[in-house]
C-alpha cells in the first residue's frame, strides 16, 4: 500500500497539491517591500545590493492542513468487476494520505461500515502515515451501511476544522447522508466526497435473469434485467443527480469515480480541477 | 368427506411437481452479488411486488389445478354433518308410522332415511327401534346391532292413528345402554307428535329429527247433515268441514262419492281458516266418501260418512201441555219431522211405535206404565222428555232417578232466570252465538240433584235442564203462569233439538281409528279381517256389522300437519338433520373439476396480465 501510494504520488502528483496559505517555507512566492517590524533575516540582501531597496522574500506555505480521510468499508463497497470499490477507495485513501504527509500536512483516517471501526487522529509524522496505511490495508468490506449515523458521529469527534475526505459509494438514504455531510460544513470543515461506483451499478448491463444478492443485507431477489434496466438506470441517475446537486448546494466538493478509471488518473484529474478552482 | 376412488388421491401428490420445477429453475438461476438492491426495488416497487405475487399465484394455481383434478377423480363425497357420525352410540330410533306418513311414498322415504341414519353410526353402535304408534300396547325395548334393527325396521307398518314421542319412549327409561344414548326421530315432524315431549331426555342426550317432507295441511274435520232435523224427500245435504293448517291459500276440489253418485266442487281456504262446503246427495245413498283433491296427503283427506237420515218422528205427548203440543205443530225450523199424538195418559198406547215420549206435567204414573216406559227406553232410537209439575210421585221419581233425583219444590220470590247454558253441549251448540236461552224466567220449579249432564242452570245454580242417556228433564212446568219460556223464540228450537238429539243419538255409525269396537261384536274391516268387541278400529274405511255399514275415519288431528317450528325445536333442544346434506352426502367431483378448470383460467389470466 505504501509503495503503491508512493508511486502514484511521486509519479504523477508531485507539486500538484498546493496550499493557498502563503508563509514561511521552501518555495518562493513573491517579493514585497520591507515594512517596519519585519524580521531582518527575511530581507533579500541580494536585491538590496542591486537596487538599494529593502525587499522581503515571501514563500508558499504548505503546512497547517488537517485532513481526515473517511473510508466507507460497508458491504456494498465490496462490489466491483475487476477491482472492488473498496480496493479502489483504499488505494485512493493511501495515495491521498501519502500525498498529504509528503507535503507536511496532518492526516488522519476513520474506517467505518455501520459503525466506526478505526479512527487515527491526524498527524504529519511519518509513523502516523504508516499507521494509516496499515488501517487502510486491514479494512475489509462487510456489514451494512449506516452512513449518516457514522458521519454524524465523526462530525462530533472531529473538533478542529480541516479537510474531510469521504470515500464512499454513498448507497444510503440520500437525505440522511446529505444532512450528515452538511454537519461537517457547519463545523467549518472543507468536505470532499469521492463517490466511488462501479460502471455496472450505473449501467446495469446484466442480461439474463438471475438472483441478485444484496451484499449488505444478503436479501435475494430474482431479477429480469431486461424488464428493469431502464427504470433502474433512471432511478440511479436520479439518485446521483440528487446527491450531486445537494452537495454542490452545500459547497461540498463531489466527484464520482468509477472503478474502471485508473485511480491515479482519477486523482490527478481531481487535483487538477481543485488547482483550477484555487 | 369420503372418496369413492381414493387411489386417485395418490395422484394429488403430483401437486408438488410445480413447486419442484419452480425450485429447480430457481436453483439454476445465477446468483449475482450486487451492491444494493434498493434501486431494483425502488425501480417499481409496486410492479415488483405484483410480479412477485404473480409468480407465486401462478405456482399456486398450478399446484391447485393438479390437486383439484386428482381430488375430482377420486370422487369426493360429502358425508354427514350429523354429530355422532361413525361413532359409537346407543341410538334410539323413533320411527314415525303415524297416519300422516301414509302420504305417497313418505313412509318408504322415512324408512330409507332410517337406513341412512343407521349406516351413519359405527358398525358397533347399538340400536333400538320405537314405532311412534305402537299397536297392541307398549313395546319391549332391547338394544340390537344394525343388521337386526334393519330387519325390525322392515316389520313396521303404517298405523292409522296419531302418535306421540312421549308414549313411544315410555318403555325406555330404565333400559341400560352400552354407550351414550342418542335419539333420532324420523318422520314428518307433526307438532302433534311432540305434544308432551319428554324434554328431560334432551338434557342428557342428543335428540335429532331426520325429517321427511310433510304432506298436506288441509284436512276434513267432520261431515254432518246440513239440516239434521229436516226429513229429506229426494235429496239431502251434507256439510263437509275442512280445516286448513296451511300457511298459504289453499285451493282445490272436494269430491263426494256415494254409491254410483259423484259430485265435486271447487273450493278454497284462507291460511289457517276452517270452512264448510255443502253437497246435495240422493236419499238412496246415506253413506259415502268425501275426498280432498289437489292436496298432498291423501289418506287423511278422505272421510267416510254414514248418516242416518232424519225421518218423520212419532212423538207422543202425555199430559196437559197445549203449549208443547202447539210448539211441535208449528212448522218453524224445518219441514216439521214429527207426527204428534197427544193423550192424557199412556193407557194402551203402543209405545214401541213412538220415537219420543213427552211426559208434560204428570205428577205420577202407574207402576205398569213405568215398566213399559223403561222397556221402551231400552230400545235404541227412543227418548223421553219429562216436564216436571210441582210434585213428583214415587213411580215417576223412580223412572227419572237415572237422570236426576227430585228434592223439593222451589217457589222463589219473584222469579229465577236461566243464567248458565252449556253451549258446548252438542245439542245446544248451534245456539251458542245467539244465547237463545238467556232471560228465560221461571216462577216455580222442582229442585233436583242432577245425575246426568246439566244443560242449563238457574241463576241460583239449580239445574233447569238435565239430560242423561235418552232421558231429558225440564224442572219447571211449561205453563204461562210458571215461566215465560213458552213465549221465547228459543222454546221451539230447544224442544226440537232435544227430540232430534234422541233420534240422532240412537245409533252411532261413524267412528275414529283407535276407538273401541265395543258396541259391536263382530266387525268386518275393509281388509276382510274380523274385529271383536275387545279390539280397536285399526284402519279407515267402510266396516260391516250385521248388514249395517260403519264408517271409520282417521282422527282429524292427524290431518293437522302443523310442523314442529324452529322456535319450539329450540325450546325442546331438538336438532334437525338435513337429509340431503347430512345423510345422503353429495358427489363433489364436478365441484372439484370446476375448481381445477377455474385454476387453469386463473393462470391464463395471470399470464396475460403482465
Amino acid at each position: 500500500m505504501d509503495i503503491k501510494a508512493r508511486l502514484v504520488v511521486e509519479g504523477f502528483l508531485s507539486g500538484l497539491h498546493s496550499s493557498p496559505l502563503k508563509g514561511f517555507s521552501q518555495e518562493f512566492a513573491d517579493y514585497r517591500q520591507y515594512m517596519p517590524g519585519d524580521e531582518l533575516k527575511r530581507v533579500d540582501w541580494k536585491v538590496y545590493g542591486r537596487s538599494d531597496r529593502f525587499y522581503i522574500k515571501e514563500y508558499q506555505e504548505e503546512t497547517n492542513l488537517r485532513a481526515y480521510i473517511l473510508l466507507d468499508k460497508s458491504g456494498s463497497m465490496a462490489y466491483g468487476k475487476k477491482i472492488s470499490k473498496l480496493e479502489y477507495a483504499k488505494y485512493l485513501a493511501a495515495s491521498l494520505a501519502y500525498m498529504l504527509v509528503r507535503q507536511k500536512d496532518s492526516v488522519g483516517i476513520a474506517t467505518f461500515d455501520r459503525r466506526i471501526e478505526k479512527i487515527i487522529p491526524p498527524s504529519a509524522r511519518r509513523t502516523n502515515l504508516m499507521m494509516i496505511l496499515q488501517a487502510i490495508e486491514h479494512a475489509n468490506a462487510g456489514g451494512e451501511t449506516n452512513l449518516h449515523d457514522v458521519l454524524f458521529q465523526l462530525a462530533h469527534k472531529i473538533k478542529r476544522r480541516g479537510l474531510v475526505i469521504v470515500l464512499s459509494d454513498m448507497l444510503d438514504v440520500p437525505d440522511d447522508v446529505l444532512k450528515a455531510l452538511r454537519s461537517f460544513r457547519y463545523r467549518k470543515h472543507e468536505v470532499i466526497v469521492f463517490q466511488i461506483l462501479d460502471n455496472d451499478e450505473v449501467n446495469f448491463p446484466f442480461e439474463e435473469s438471475a438472483i441478485f444478492t444484496d451484499l449488505e443485507s444478503n436479501s435475494e431477489m430474482v431479477v429480469t434485467p431486461g424488464l428493469m434496466r431502464v427504470r433502474y438506470q433512471k432511478r440511479f441517475g436520479e439518485f446521483l443527480e440528487l446527491i450531486h446537486r445537494n452537495l454542490l448546494e452545500s459547497h461540498i466538493d463531489h466527484t464520482v469515480l468509477y472503478t474502471a478509471t485508473p485511480y491515479d488518473k482519477a486523482l490527478f484529474a481531481y487535483l487538477q480541477k481543485r488547482a483550477r478552482l484555487l | 368427506m369420503t372418496f369413492l376412488n381414493p387411489l386417485f388421491l395418490f395422484g394429488a401428490t403430483l401437486a408438488v411437481v410445480p413447486i419442484l420445477i419452480h425450485l429447480w429453475f430457481r436453483k439454476r438461476l445465477k446468483r449475482i452479488p450486487f451492491s444494493s438492491l434498493q434501486f431494483l426495488k425502488s425501480t417499481d416497487a409496486r410492479r415488483f411486488g405484483w410480479l412477485r405475487l404473480r409468480e407465486w399465484l401462478i405456482l399456486l394455481a398450478r399446484c391447485l389445478f393438479i390437486l383439484f383434478l386428482f381430488v375430482s377423480l377420486a370422487r369426493p363425497h360429502l358425508k354427514s354433518a350429523l354429530p355422532g357420525s361413525g361413532r359409537l352410540a346407543s341410538v334410539c330410533l323413533i320411527v314415525d308410522n303415524s297416519y300422516s306418513m301414509a302420504y305417497g311414498d313418505n313412509f318408504e322415504k322415512m324408512k330409507s332415511l332410517c337406513r341412512q341414519v343407521i349406516s351413519h353410526y359405527s358398525p358397533n353402535a347399538e340400536f333400538c327401534i320405537m314405532p311412534l304408534c305402537e299397536e297392541g300396547g307398549e313395546r319391549e325395548v332391547f338394544w340390537m346391532k344394525s343388521k337386526s334393527v334393519l330387519h325390525e325396521l322392515e316389520k313396521i307398518r303404517i298405523a292409522y292413528t296419531g302418535g306421540s314421542i312421549r308414549r313411544a319412549l315410555a318403555g325406555m327409561s330404565d333400559k341400560e345402554a352400552e354407550h351414550p344414548i342418542e335419539y333420532v326421530y324420523a318422520g314428518d315432524g307433526q307438532a302433534e307428535n311432540f305434544r308432551d315431549f319428554p324434554a328431560e331426555i334432551t338434557r342428557q342426550s342428543s335428540f335429532f329429527w331426520a325429517p321427511v317432507s310433510a304432506g298436506t295441511n288441509v284436512g276434513i274435520s267432520h261431515v254432518v247433515l246440513k239440516d239434521p232435523a229436516a226429513v229429506p224427500l229426494q235429496k239431502y245435504a251434507i256439510q263437509v268441514h275442512v280445516n286448513s293448517y296451511s300457511p298459504r291459500v289453499w285451493s282445490g276440489k272436494l269430491g263426494v262419492s256415494s254409491g254410483e253418485y259423484y259430485v265435486e266442487q271447487e273450493c278454497a281456504l284462507q291460511p289457517g281458516a276452517a270452512g264448510s262446503f255443502d253437497f246435495d246427495l240422493p236419499v238412496e245413498f246415506s253413506s259415502g266418501k268425501v275426498e280432498i283433491f289437489d292436496d298432498s296427503l291423501l289418506p287423511d283427506n278422505a272421510y267416510y260418512f254414514r248418516k242416518q237420515l232424519p225421518r218423520i218422528m212419532q212423538v207422543l205427548i202425555i199430559g196437559d201441555s197445549p203449549y208443547v203440543l202447539n210448539a211441535l205443530r208449528v212448522e218453524s225450523e224445518s219441514t216439521a219431522p214429527f207426527e204428534i199424538q197427544a193423550a192424557d195418559k199412556i193407557g194402551n198406547i203402543d209405545l214401541r211405535q213412538q220415537d219420543v215420549v213427552i211426559l208434560a206435567g204428570l205428577k205420577e204414573i202407574s207402576e205398569s206404565e213405568r215398566l213399559r216406559i223403561v222397556d221402551y227406553l231400552s230400545r235404541p232410537g227412543t227418548g223421553l222428555i219429562v216436564v216436571l209439575d210441582d210434585e213428583v210421585g214415587d213411580n215417576l221419581g223412580k223412572l227419572l232417578s237415572a237422570a236426576c233425583r227430585v228434592r223439593e219444590k222451589v217457589m222463589p220470590r219473584g222469579y229465577v232466570v236461566v243464567e248458565w247454558i252449556d253451549n258446548s253441549h252438542r245439542i245446544f251448540k248451534i245456539y251458542e252465538a245467539t244465547g237463545a236461552l238467556k232471560n228465560v224466567q221461571f216462577y216455580s220449579y222442582l229442585k233436583v240433584d242432577a245425575q246426568g249432564d246439566v244443560l242449563a242452570r238457574f241463576s241460583n245454580g239449580d239445574p233447569c235442564f238435565v239430560i242423561h242417556a235418552n232421558i231429558a228433564v225440564i224442572t219447571g212446568r211449561l205453563l204461562p203462569q210458571r215461566t215465560n219460556f213458552i213465549y221465547k223464540n228459543s222454546f221451539v228450537p230447544v224442544l226440537l233439538r232435544l227430540l232430534v238429539n234422541f233420534a240422532a243419538e240412537s245409533t252411532r255409525l261413524e267412528y275414529y281409528v283407535g276407538e273401541s269396537v265395543a258396541p259391536f261384536n263382530r266387525v268386518s274391516t275393509p281388509a276382510g279381517d274380523m274385529l271383536n268387541s275387545e279390539d280397536y278400529f285399526m284402519m279407515p274405511g267402510y266396516h260391516r256389522v250385521d248388514g249395517e255399514t260403519l264408517c271409520v275415519n282417521v282422527r282429524p288431528e292427524e290431518g293437522n300437519l302443523q310442523l314442529l317450528g324452529a322456535e319450539r325445536m329450540k325450546i325442546l333442544n331438538v336438532r334437525q338433520i338435513d337429509p340431503e346434506r347430512d345423510l345422503t352426502g353429495s358427489d363433489l367431483s364436478s365441484f372439484f373439476l370446476l375448481l381445477a378448470m377455474l385454476m387453469v383460467l386463473f393462470e391464463l389470466g395471470l399470464i396475460l396480465l403482465r
